[in-house]
């Protein structure tokens, strides 16, 4: 799975992500019930800002761009960053292209 | 980025019923209106749920909390959220209590009740019995079992208060 630095990504159907006491939490959404037995995932500061900032306009390299005055480093190696981890969120089913979303919905 | 962004898998050892985020958890979601599957920890609802079955919990909007269901509701004295069967409703509130407890929990209002309990699994399969109209007859006996306990109990203390007064 790549991650299309043109391509906007949000949060997928199959998912709900809550905050619970400060901590992030993303629940997987099976046949439409929030399945507390299957895999829950939390994100650390830095995964909870690029989950803010996937608002259905930022492509990935938007959102480094957005992240750069609060996170200091090289553009490229944020860029790397950003897209290793929507990468994993892809191959977890988590996030999919807003495309998908449309088409779902 | 100083720290490289993460997904962090949550530990099983986390996700325990009576731990207050999960209460939280499970509040957030019904009240969303979604559904919830979970493992219950305990044996206040035994045999009908025992310890370690997973059940589904369904949102007020698709399950009403009325005589004999099972209902989900947040526990000040557990300090997250029970699951006992309504033994008696009226007045706005449902007065729950569990299977395999002594006496009730405290009244809670039916627009506090965070869900009904729709499934029960245990070790892989369905488990029926005490979700059918047979839940009537337990919430009735459950009833009847606290109506006399309190009876015995207020006997009692009339019994030890009388032979103190002189």
């Amino acid at each position: 799975m790549k991650i299309d630095p043109n391509t906007v990504y949000v949060p997928s159907k199959n998912v709900v992500y809550r905050e619970i006491e400060g901590e992030p939490i993303i629940v997987p959404i099976t046949s439409g019930i929030g399945d507390l037995e299957d895999d829950l995932f939390s994100l650390n500061e830095t995964g909870k800002a690029i989950w803010a900032a996937m608002d259905g306009k930022k492509t990935p390299a938007d959102i480094a761009e957005s992240l750069a005055a609060e996170y200091e480093g090289p553009a490229d190696e944020l860029k790397t960053d950003v897209t290793a981890f929507l990468k994993e969120l892809l191959k977890r089913n988590i996030i999919w292209t807003s495309d998908t979303d449309a088409t779902e919905a | 980025m100083k720290v490289k962004p993460q997904l962090v898998a949550k530990d099983r050892g986390e996700l325990v019923l009576t731990k207050p985020g999960i209460g939280e958890l499970i509040r957030s979601l019904l009240a969303d209106g979604i559904p919830c599957r979970l493992r219950t920890k305990g044996n206040s609802m035994s045999p009908f749920i025992q310890d370690d079955d997973v059940v589904t919990i369904l949102p007020p909007s698709n399950a009403s909390p009325t005589l004999g269901k099972i209902a989900v509701c947040h526990s000040p004295e557990v300090g997250s959220v029970v699951i006992h069967r309504v033994i008696a409703t009226g007045n706005g509130q449902v007065t729950t209590k569990g299977d395999n407890c002594s006496f009730p929990d405290m009244p809670t209002a039916v627009a506090d009740v965070l869900g009904c309990v729709s499934i029960i699994e245990r070790h892989g399969s369905h488990v029926r019995l005490g979700l059918g109209p047979e839940r009537l007859v337990i919430a009735a006996f459950s009833r009847a079992v606290t109506v006399s306990r309190l009876c015995l109990i207020h006997r009692l203390q009339r019994r030890l208060l009388s032979r103190s007064t002189p």
